[in-house]
């Protein structure tokens, strides 16, 4: 045995002269990973072996793995709204020691090509933890936010990307030498792609940033002096003191050309009060008038609504051709909801365009008119949520525009709360007179969609109380059914709004609930506990309606597993389980 | 039916018909009988062998790319010429790696070689003999994962075609002189080589039950090449 010993030895001391003897560190790396649904298939980002697994579902129920590397240390991953798209945000090994080390970048990984997912990688300059995705898919920007990485850092200082566009860095030398006359942009220079600009603060430091939705804004005046429009799209980045405006048209062009940010303060600049930004509302108004943009913004810890009118500016040295006016309404109480609605024309607006905002501590609502003029309006209930669902309960009408209904409920966490039920509100009148209640048990945790942009069943929603019972809520018919469940479900819906999943989380129970017929194909049970379930279009699957899909259970125990159902006819008998997902290496 | 037979033509080799009978003789008359037990023999080897594998096919299952195995051999001696001889016989290397995959996991492998090892000798009298060695033959390849994400545990066992290829050193411990005395004799030896084993692609499926009816996919580790370097010691005995 001292023989074998020696030997042994010998051959380490060989192994280690030559360099060998060891494994490759990804198999000593713990699984620590965290699923994502795409479109037409579920990403597995696994942070500690610096990759992202794509499964996606065949015919046969079997799954097929594609690895993608991403970056060191994942800070931020978030998906595209409509599914194809991945972004992974990592700081990368901060702060570097050495020149191996790897620097923040942000990968974006495109799942719109079948088989074969094509990943982009954007370095950053410094790492940066908060990430917003324009739910356009134009664009993305990166912030700090108040998670903080770095010893010191900028706070305003934020990342904009083309997710679209190949990773393109700064030219060395300043586009604007020849003052901004060479053509840059399409037929001309290539634009950066990201670009980092540091926006000015007044004391704030950015909390949440949002894309608009485009609008038709002031670009100018006519030979008559009218005022022209051209539609255009903007970057609001709230701040503890202010709201900042980025026209994102110019956004990547070089210094001299881009149009300088606007940022309008909160308070009069007298006092040293911090807002808590907590939403905005925009609206385009009146779809030919460029001076009617509108922006809503309130906080969390102000009474009052901030309005901005987004008007002509004036002619002058500022790049920038319109200009917000800003103005305040108290609505009594910190509102938890606000909204542009349109009622019935106004003696200043004939558009009917108002702002709606919800105050549950007044148990009220209050409209704010085109002339800053508030109604406030008792509620039955102390409603804090709502949800314009005109297009729904309005399908079919010929009206293009007329008086909003909204939905109204109250959200509960606990079941010693009082169920409100929900309310649709009709909002020709700025009176209650229009509300109708449809009464549910218990105080509702939270309010579903059912499918997305594509769906068969936008008429449907799907309530969940706080007592772990159901609701399918039909707002055509006005109607709430209700669906027992004996365990917490959680709930995974078809993007093409035909099928709702419930599943216990950690449980093996799960169950298919069609809609809208609400008919049960119960019975289906996985052999492990499953963490999430996702209902994606098959790997080979065109997108759309009618898509052949597949439902992937995700197991997190172990080197993660999952059992892939068929969707349009699930049994356990049919389903196929994968294991060691996580456990193959990345070839 | 590889490994039975090789472990027919081992023993057919090993049956004392041929090497005294083939075995030449001396140069001087008197001796035309004498027959030196040195060189031709039929000896049992023990051992100890380490081989290195540096392929990335075998890292879920060590941390440091050993394989450690147990070895035993036997062979006799089929002809000799002079200085020279040349024997045949039938090994058995046995060993196993296991180690941790990912915190989650454990994965281990065993691999059993069964060869014929076919030896050049060159003797040096009470000093033992230089050889080289050449032992095709076959190796059962038998991985698995144990993995929560499984209803089972995944496995798969393969036979592959395998040799060796190593030279080395027996040295005879005792008794080292009166090579004619038909007595045993004690000898440690030492080879280095290289190993040959065929490469197999680690797709490892549930051992299911069975009855037991689930549709289960199973894990692939990639492709695995067990060639490698290899180390071996080992004390024979002769007679």
């Amino acid at each position: 045995m001292k023989l074998a010993k020696m030997g042994t030895a010998a051959v380490a001391l060989a192994c280690a002269a030559g360099g060998c003897g060891s494994r490759s560190g990804y198999w000593n790396q713990p699984v620590a990973a965290s699923s994502y649904g795409l479109a037409n298939g579920v990403a597995l980002v696994d942070g500690t072996a610096n990759r992202v697994v794509i499964l996606s579902a065949n015919p046969d129920q079997t799954l097929s793995e594609h690895a993608v590397t991403i970056g060191h240390n994942v800070t931020t991953v978030a998906t595209s709204v409509d599914g194809y798209k991945l972004y992974v945000m990592s700081s990368g090994d901060w702060p570097p020691q050495s020149a191996s080390d790897q620097l923040p970048e942000l990968t974006v990984i495109d799942v719109s090509t079948r088989g074969s997912p094509r990943p982009t990688t954007y370095p950053m300059q410094q790492p940066l933890s908060n990430l917003v995705i324009d739910p356009l898919g134009q664009w993305a920007v990166a912030y700090a936010g108040s998670a903080s990485t770095s010893f010191i850092e900028n706070p305003n200082e934020i990342v904009l990307l083309n997710p679209n566009l190949p990773y393109t860095p700064p030219a060395p030398t300043s586009d604007c030498a020849d003052g901004g006359a060479a053509p840059v942009g399409d037929g001309g220079a290539t634009l950066p792609n990201p670009v980092t600009l540091d926006i000015q603060s007044f004391g704030g430091t950015p909390q949440q940033l949002s894309f608009t939705p485009p609008l038709f804004l002031p670009n100018g005046t006519d030979a008559n002096g009218d005022v022209v429009g051209a539609t255009t799209r903007l970057l609001l980045i709230e701040s503890t003191v202010d709201l900042t405006m980025l026209d994102m048209t110019y956004a990547f062009l070089p210094q001299c050309l881009r149009h300088p940010e606007i940022t309008v303060q909160l308070t009069d600049g007298t006092s040293t009060q911090q807002e808590v930004p907590a939403g905005v509302a925009v609206d385009d108004g009146d779809p030919s008038d460029p001076t009617d943009a509108r922006i809503a913004l309130w906080t969390s810890t102000d009474s009052n609504v901030f309005i901005f009118k987004l008007i002509a500016a004036s002619p002058g040295p500022n790049l920038n051709l319109f200009t917000p006016s800003i103005n305040s309404a108290p609505v009594g109480q910190v509102p938890s909801a606000v909204t542009f609605v349109h009622t019935s024309p106004l003696p200043a607006n004939d558009y009917g365009l108002q702002v709606l905002a919800l105050v549950p501590a007044l148990s009220s609502a209050v409209f704010i008119d085109d002339s800053d003029e508030t109604t406030r309006v008792a509620l039955p209930a102390a409603y804090s949520q709502l949800s314009l669902v005109t297009s729904v309960v309005n399908a079919g009408s010929t009206a293009t525009t007329g008086p909003d209904v909204a939905l109204l409920w109250q959200q509960g966490t606990s079941a010693t709360e009082s169920g409100a039920g929900v309310a649709f509100w009709g909002l020709a009148n700025t009176s209650a007179e229009g509300i109708d209640v449809v009464s549910v048990t218990q105080p509702i945790q939270s309010v579903l969609d059912v499918g997305g942009a594509t769906s068969q069943n936008p008429q449907l929603k799907v309530l969940q109380l706080v007592d772990d019972d159901v609701y399918v809520l039909d707002l055509t018919a006005r109607t709430a059914s209700p669906l027992s469940t004996s365990q917490a479900p959680s709930l995974a819906i078809s993007a093409d709004g035909t099928r709702m999943w419930a599943f216990e989380q950690g449980g093996t129970n799960l169950a298919e609930i069609q809609l809208p017929s609400l008919s049960l194909v119960p019975g289906l049970t996985t052999s492990l506990p499953i963490g999430s379930v996702y209902d994606v279009t098959m790997a080979s699957a065109d997108a759309g309606t009618g898509a052949p899909s597949a439902l992937i259970a995700t197991h997190t125990g172990g080197g993660w597993g999952a059992t892939v159902f068929s969707a349009a006819d699930p049994s356990t008998a049919s389903a196929r389980n994968a294991t060691s997902l996580l456990v193959e290496p990345t070839p | 039916m590889k490994p039975f037979f090789l472990i027919a033509v081992g023993l057919a080799v090993l049956v004392p018909t041929t090497a005294e009978a083939q075995a030449p003789e001396p140069d001087a008359a008197p001796l035309a009988s004498w027959v030196d037990h040195r060189v031709a023999m039929t000896r049992l080897e023990l051992g100890y062998r380490a081989s290195f594998v540096p392929a990335s096919g075998f890292d879920p299952f060590s941390g440091n790319d050993l394989l450690p195995e147990f070895y035993l051999a036997a062979t006799r001696t089929l002809f000799v010429s002079d200085r020279f001889s040349f024997a045949a016989g039938l090994a058995w290397d046995n060993g196993g790696s296991s180690a941790s995959v990912r915190e989650i996991d454990n994965a281990s492998l065993r691999l059993n070689r069964l060869t014929i090892p076919l030896e050049g000798r060159a003797h040096f009298g009470p000093w033992g003999y230089a050889f080289v060695r050449v032992a095709p033959g076959t190796a059962a390849l038998q991985t698995q994962l144990s993995d929560a994400s499984s209803p089972a545990t995944l496995s798969k066992t393969q036979w592959l075609f395998a040799t060796d290829l190593s030279a080395g050193y027996a040295w005879l411990v005792f008794p080292r002189f009166d090579g004619p005395r038909l007595t045993g004799r004690l000898w440690l030896q030492a080879d280095v080589g290289y190993a040959f084993v065929a490469q197999e692609q680690l797709t490892l499926g549930p051992d299911l039950g069975s009855g037991n009816t689930q549709r289960v996919s199973g894990v692939d580790l990639g492709p695995l090449s067990m060639n490698g370097a290899f180390f071996r010691i080992s004390a024979a005995a002769s007679f």
